[in-house]
């Protein structure tokens, strides 16, 4: 059963086929990014990359400056994967 | 009972790899959605958004909503939103869960200008939604699952 808020959601989103899609897309980009990990911090090691359909569409060390990359380049910032790559050895607690 | 299947992700990082899975959330006052990659975090009480995913709200954000968190590596402010988390599960169903408020951390342009790395935080899936399901961690295994009921 589909609540109004959900409808509202997925009109906001393209429809559910849209949703859906977007779901695989950026599955298929994280994949991406855990696969070519070693590589990616090598050539982007403290840069913010921009993964579209698995592929390394931007980089940059600022990340005002990516998201002004994507949008010269017509990317739509929500279909995009985004990730900072360091290699930093650190300690996380979150 | 539904199955929705996380993943293992370092976030970018050599980090230990940490429990995640994606999920929309929906701001109906904003008529925003957007697809998150969120940690699944059981030592945060609520869901909240951090890094460049709230960094992107903030000229949206509405300071009376502002209350303070306190986290183990300090404390921070928080706006709040109601927003519809929309999951998948393994069927490529949908599965919405309301909230009356998630966080979403505040930055302020010096924040970031002092310290680069706050846009990198994982924004953390918390108990407010945890809670309510089965939470299966396997690591070893790479199995990462949450049933609901």
């Amino acid at each position: 059963m589909t609540t109004k808020l959900l409808e509202k959601a997925l009109k906001s989103a393209g429809g559910l086929r849209e949703l859906r899609r977007r779901v695989a897309q950026s599955a298929r980009n994280l994949a991406f990014i855990d696969e070519k990990k070693d590589e990616l911090l090598k050539l982007y090691d403290e840069n913010w990359v921009a993964v579209y359909n698995s592929e390394i569409v931007a980089h940059e060390k600022n990340f005002k400056n990516l998201i002004n990359k994507l949008n010269k380049a017509g990317l739509p910032f929500d279909e995009v994967t985004i990730e900072f790559m360091s290699s930093r050895k650190e300690l996380t607690l979150f | 009972m539904k199955t929705i299947t996380g993943f293992l992700s370092r976030f970018g990082s050599r980090m230990i790899p940490a429990p995640a899975v994606q999920v929309y959330y929906y701001i109906e006052r904003l008529n925003i959605i957007r697809l998150v990659t969120f940690m699944i975090d059981t030592g945060a009480s609520g869901t909240c958004l951090h890094g460049f995913r709230a960094w992107e709200l903030q000229r949206h954000m509405r300071p009376s909503t502002l209350d303070p968190a306190r986290g183990v590596g300090g404390s921070s402010l928080y706006y709040g939103e109601r927003v519809l988390l929309i999951f998948t599960d393994d069927n490529n169903q949908l599965l919405s869960r309301s909230l009356n408020r998630m966080d979403i951390q505040k930055i302020l342009p010096s924040d970031v200008a002092q310290d680069r790395d706050i846009l990198r935080l994982p924004s953390l899936l918390g108990r407010d939604i945890l809670n309510r399901w089965e939470f299966r961690y396997n690591a070893s295994q790479g199995n990462i699952t949450l049933l609901v009921p």
